[in-house]
């Protein structure tokens, strides 16, 4: 409880930034998507849209880790939490790597294994984010 | 195309955590709108610029906490 209400604080004084700023990246982040959604079937673009989703998700955590767990014992849940997102991160890494390394190899073959098996990794990624405490939305 | 969604939902996490290197995610997705509207498929240094952006964020959460 005591973490989602430091969540819930951190959000509140996240709500300084700029609703302009915030609205132009909603609306760039939602182009994004019709434009992946648009060339769906389209290896190349679909991972690297789907690394991109990693990236910003991965970005989260590296900046929860920075300011919520600066030490071990910041939070009593740094020394535990902290670890298990360095490891979602790497094995995701791994995913994409492999996804990636197919499309860029054998762009005119059927992707879709790989694909899901990245995509499949980025949202495991997202839920140990959100099972963990670190901000989802 | 869950991982994709799973792109916005990050997105609006990153700003609605206001951070302060807000800026630097936000100049990225720009970067990501881009190459997907783009006609072609990502280049070398699209890729690179990419792994690029991904190694300074695994940088910063791997590196040993305080006291780790």
């Amino acid at each position: 409880m005591k973490l989602l209400i430091a969540f819930a604080l951190a959000l509140t004084l996240g709500a300084c930034s700029s609703l302009g700023t915030v609205i132009s990246t909603v609306g760039a982040a939602t182009t994004v998507l019709g434009q992946v959604q648009k060339y769906y079937g389209h290896a190349p673009k679909t991972v690297f849209a789907a690394r991109a989703g990693f990236d910003i998700a991965l970005t989260a955590a590296a900046h929860f880790k920075q300011d919520v767990c600066p030490t071990v014992t910041s939070q009593p849940f740094c020394k535990t939490v902290v670890p298990i997102l360095r490891t979602g991160a790497a094995k995701t890494v791994a995913a994409l790597d492999i996804a990636e390394t197919f499309v860029r190899t054998h762009p005119t073959l059927d992707a879709t294994a790989a694909i899901d098996a990245a995509e499949a990794a980025v949202t495991a990624f997202a839920k140990t984010e959100t099972d963990n405490g670190v901000p989802a939305k | 195309m869950s991982g994709l969604q799973d792109f916005i939902t990050a997105a609006e996490a990153v700003i609605a955590d206001g951070f302060q290197t807000y800026t630097e995610a936000k100049a990225y997705i720009d970067f990501v709108t881009g190459v997907v509207n783009a006609a072609t498929d990502p280049t070398d240094a699209d890729w690179a610029k990419q792994h690029a952006y991904e190694q300074g964020e695994l940088d910063i959460l791997n590196a040993p906490m305080g006291g780790e």
